[in-house]
């Protein structure tokens, strides 16, 4: 059974070798949805002269060589492959169940938040944990991960002055989005926990651990915990927290 | 050849044409910033125009060499001299067996391209040989010469091509642009401050992307709007909430959440490659 998805669909050029299209099927999951059905047959059918595509959200940018393809031509063959995408397009994330540490050493914004969001931070982490997210996109950086479902209660501001450096594999959250940084780096989410392990690593046969879709649960453990799993291999660590 | 590393210089690493076709996860294209001047330089030693190249940023590197062979550089700003005699530009170099090879800045420009005759053994990620450093982590660690290190590759018999490619345009800082998808979030002021202006480049500007000291605004109702992080590329021009155009260069983010005012048209990103902080340039829309 096929069924077809409801949506609108605007695609502008973005510069002379790119294409991007703006997707709204009334809501975040929904509009995702049809970015990475789009996205999956675009490189099914590898479409001739695309060079890449980077979705995020409810956008798809197409990077393609001009040489091999026209602008207009292109876009005709993306309006015919939206014409036919459906539900069964969208990959199959994994889900993963993460072992973190929200202990005040790793969560770095504890306090301003408690004061922010009026709650105390056992329930803020509870709230965390509680809630199952989905990999919207992951970019900016390497193995960047960018979370949506960030319940309600935990919306917050973005630092004022960013931090010179977030330590990698650390949580964050900001706005409505959580996300999980794969390296140090300059950041201005708020920090609220780590991972035991590296999200991206460059000598593996698939770099970044999630990937568009995936949907993750947090599990909080102790301190003491999170040492002993900092010093287990990655491999068990990621077989023990994926499942499909 | 062989060439040993005397010096490193500021920061030397190996270039190609980088690795598309991984933003999905986060991984910029990358490779040589200057590709017109990558190309030309492989074509000057009769190597493959997509071969690795030497990619030299503001202060070259002093080598020794080791096995003979033939190199080529380009880049204006900067000379190549072989026992301390200038080298006639646009030509490749012969080299032997205790040469000394010296890339000296002019002190205006940024970037050269050093070719070396010969395949080359370099590790490749992704498909690329290309060094992509990511805050202070080096994610190509073998692609970042440092003092001491050897540069071999495999000689092969041929003979440089006859000329097919014509020789990089001069610099200018005259940058094409055409509107980016959130454009119109500028008024007219917005637009004529940004537009055919000359704009300072100012630090940090490096692979990652070029830095501005514009302050301008966005168009009222647009100032508290944030936006739905998504897809950038390079030579997206940026507008920061402070008003800071940025321009993303080849190892930018793949991924953005500023409006992307204009975009830089193809041909000029080789142009950016030579525009240091510093240095002015002007954005100036195409025609088209």
């Amino acid at each position: 059974m096929t069924l077809s998805l409801a949506f609108k669909m605007v695609i502008r050029p973005f510069g002379d070798s790119a294409l991007l299209i703006d997707i709204d099927a009334g809501s975040t999951d929904a509009s995702s949805d049809i970015v990475m059905a789009l996205n999956a047959q675009l490189s099914q059918q590898r479409t001739r002269g695309i060079t890449q595509t980077t979705p995020s959200y409810n956008s798809l940018l197409v990077c393609f060589e001009p040489e091999q393809v026209q602008h207009s031509d292109l876009q005709a063959k993306i309006h015919a492959i939206a014409d036919t995408i459906n539900i069964e397009d969208i990959s199959k994330g994994n889900q993963w169940s993460l072992p973190a540490c929200f202990d005040g050493s790793y969560a770095l914004d504890c306090v301003a938040l408690e004061t922010e969001l009026s709650q105390d931070w056992q329930s803020i982490v509870d709230c965390f944990c509680a809630a199952e997210y989905r990999v919207h996109a992951v970019g900016f950086l390497p193995g960047f991960t960018y979370l949506g479902n960030l319940p309600d209660a935990l919306h917050c501001y973005r630092l004022r002055d960013p931090r010179a450096t977030v330590p990698a594999s650390s949580i964050a959250i900001a706005g409505t989005q959580a996300g999980i940084y794969p390296f140090d780096s300059p950041g201005g989410w708020r920090i609220i926990g780590r991972l035991p392990f590296t999200v991206f690593q460059a000598q593996a046969d698939q770099p970044a651990l999630f990937q568009v879709n995936d949907r993750i649960r947090f599990e909080a453990v102790t301190p003491e915990v999170f040492k002993e799993l900092e010093q287990r291999p990655i491999a068990s660590l990621i077989k023990q927290a994926t499942r499909r | 050849m062989k060439l040993q590393f005397v010096t490193s210089g500021l920061r030397t690493t190996t270039q190609d044409l980088g690795r598309p076709g991984h933003t999905h996860i986060g991984v910029p294209m990358g490779g040589a910033l200057d590709r017109s001047a990558m190309r030309f330089a492989n074509q000057l030693v009769g190597n493959a125009l997509a071969a690795p190249v030497l990619e030299v940023t503001l202060s070259g590197p002093h080598l020794r060499c080791l096995e003979a062979g033939r190199v080529a550089l380009i880049g204006s700003g900067f000379d190549l001299l072989l026992n301390g005699e200038p080298q006639p530009a646009l030509l490749p170099t012969s080299v032997n067996p205790g040469d000394a090879l010296i890339i000296k800045s002019s002190g205006n420009g940024c970037r050269a391209y050093l070719s070396v005759s010969g395949e080359w053994h370099a590790k490749r990620w992704l498909g690329s040989a290309s060094a992509l450093r990511i805050g202070s982590h080096e994610l190509v660690p073998g692609a970042v010469w440092t003092r001491g290190d050897i540069l071999e590759t495999r000689d092969r018999s041929v003979e440089p091509w006859p000329s097919a490619l014509l020789p990089p345009q001069p610099p200018s800082n005259i940058i094409k642009v055409s509107p980016g998808p959130e454009y119109e979030w500028l008024d007219d002021h917005g637009q004529s401050q940004l537009l055919s202006k000359r704009i300072l480049v100012i630090d940090p500007s490096n692979r990652v992307g070029l830095r501005t000291d514009t302050q301008i605004q966005l168009r009222e109702d647009k100032r508290d709007t944030e936006m739905v992080s998504s897809g950038v590329q390079p030579g997206t021009v940026q507008l920061t909430h402070a008003g800071q155009a940025i321009i993303l260069m080849r190892d930018g983010q793949t991924i953005g959440g500023y409006p992307r005012v204009l975009q830089c048209v193809s041909q000029s990103l080789d142009q950016l490659a030579q525009i240091k902080a510093g240095d002015e340039l002007m954005l100036s829309l195409t025609d088209s």
